[in-house]
């Protein structure tokens, strides 16, 4: 009988974990893919559920000759969420706070590397309850 | 005391069930160099993605490198009934995905909807049936004469197969979709530049997938409780050992923004990459070898 209830709750657990998935992923498709247009996306779905403080890094290969844009997009509930893009010598070559967009339009000359590091602001729990919220790294191109 | 204990249970089993799902993509970045205050906030948990270009951005390089088509390098067709295992269906999902995006970008119509039926044959085998039903078949029969559009349904049902992948917590399908797309994207590229050996651009791309297969390994990294991934790392690092010898061009990056169109260019002096007739040739047999464990 006990195991039968632990596997039920066990099952129960794995139902939330996929609807919060599904909300993400909804989220991510509803609100922030269509930010990309006329940006073709490169048909992976970056996003996750972070927390305030926490943060999260994209490595993508960008080719010479390429037209690209890069665009994060978050919950309100997380606040500003920004993010800086590297290059492979970690120099910063776009910084959306500085910039004040998500969005980043750009050419490529030589073909290389580049990190996207996404930070959530830090926090202070209100109810004790941390809170987390959905972000989307989408990188698109253009033919 | 004992619906206390039930409860108490879930709460538990839930809290597990969450944090095992958030680690699949956590790294642990804990540095013993790390001494600021900085640094120690730096060191929490942090998500990594890799990210790879899509088959229809590869088609697209290949394209602008002015290589021809040539249907004979597409996979066999006939083969797709021959897949009985969810990851060996991923795997040729990702091959037929790649050939689909190829023949569309190159504008073969009867190719495309060819191998749109054999995608969506081992899409419906794993259980996606979203990405490529009905209404996608005829959206791109009805854009068939118009590359924008058909480029962006195709690319729609990627990321479609891949947020229903990760909905269900099937990351290691959806990493194994990607991996059979990069595959048949170099094949058919280094089959293309045998025909072409004085096409330099082809050449420069193909010695730049160095850089995407460091990507692609390290998104198979996560996922190496799965046997069949744990092979494909194997093969994979074969391919690597072979890319070694290839030196790209030092990258020194400018950040310039035209003042008319506002477009930033990020741009460098770097030489153009390339590879020679031994390094194709090796990365040509390596792929076709990993390829043909993946097909046949």
């Amino acid at each position: 009988m006990k195991t039968i209830i632990t596997s039920l709750f066990t099952l129960l657990a794995l139902v939330v974990t996929i609807k919060a998935n599904a909300q993400c992923n909804n989220f991510t498709k509803g609100k922030c893919v269509p930010a990309l247009k006329p940006y073709i996306h490169n048909g992976q779905l970056n996003s996750t559920s972070l927390a305030p403080g926490e943060n999260a890094e994209l490595m993508m290969t960008f080719y010479a000759g390429q037209e690209y844009r890069i665009f994060t997009c978050s919950q309100e509930l997380l606040g500003a969420v920004v993010y800086k893009v590297f290059d492979s010598n970690h120099k910063v070559v776009f910084n959306s706070e500085e910039a004040k967009q998500n969005n980043f339009d750009f050419n490529v000359k030589a073909t290389q590397q580049l990190y996207i590091e996404v930070n959530v602001p830090k926090a202070e729990a209100k109810t004790g309850i941390v809170e987390q919220g959905c972000v989307a790294v989408l990188i698109g191109f253009k033919k | 005391m004992k619906h206390l204990k039930l409860i108490t249970l879930s709460v538990v089993t839930l809290a597990v069930t969450l944090t095992a799902c958030k680690n699949t993509i956590t790294e642990n970045t804990n540095d013993e160099q790390d001494t600021t205050a900085q640094n120690a906030v730096n060191s929490e948990a942090r998500k990594v993605f890799y990210s790879l270009p899509s088959p229809m951005e590869l088609s697209s390089l290949l394209q602008k490198s002015g290589s021809k088509f040539d249907k004979q390098n597409l996979h066999d067709l006939k083969a797709v009934d021959h897949y009985n295992t969810n990851d060996s269906r991923a795997l040729n999902l990702g091959v037929y995905g790649a050939d689909l995006s190829y023949t569309s970008v190159f504008d073969q119509t009867q190719e495309t909807m060819q191998y749109l039926k054999a995608a969506q044959k081992l899409s419906d085998a794993l259980g996606i049936s979203s990405a490529f039903n009905k209404n996608v078949v005829e959206r791109i029969q009805t854009n068939m004469n118009n590359k924008d559009s058909l480029m962006n349904i195709i690319s729609d049902s990627y990321l479609e197969t891949d947020a229903f992948l990760n909905e269900n917590e099937r990351q290691n399908i959806s990493a194994l979709i990607i991996s059979g797309g990069w595959i048949e994207g170099l094949y058919l590229s280094s089959k293309m530049a045998f025909v072409a050996p004085k096409n330099d651009v082809l050449l420069g791309r193909i010695a730049e997938q160095k850089l995407s297969l460091d990507n692609l390994l390290g998104l198979l990294g996560a996922y190496q409780q799965h046997e069949s991934i744990k092979d494909l790392t194997v093969q994979l690092n074969e391919l690597k050992a072979i890319f070694a010898t290839i030196e790209l061009a030092s990258v020194e990056t400018t950040v310039s923004v035209d003042p008319k169109t506002k477009t930033t260019t990020l741009g460098s002096d770097a030489k153009t990459n390339t590879l020679n007739e031994e390094q194709l040739k090796n990365i040509a047999a390596k792929v076709a070898e990993i390829r043909t464990s993946i097909t046949k």
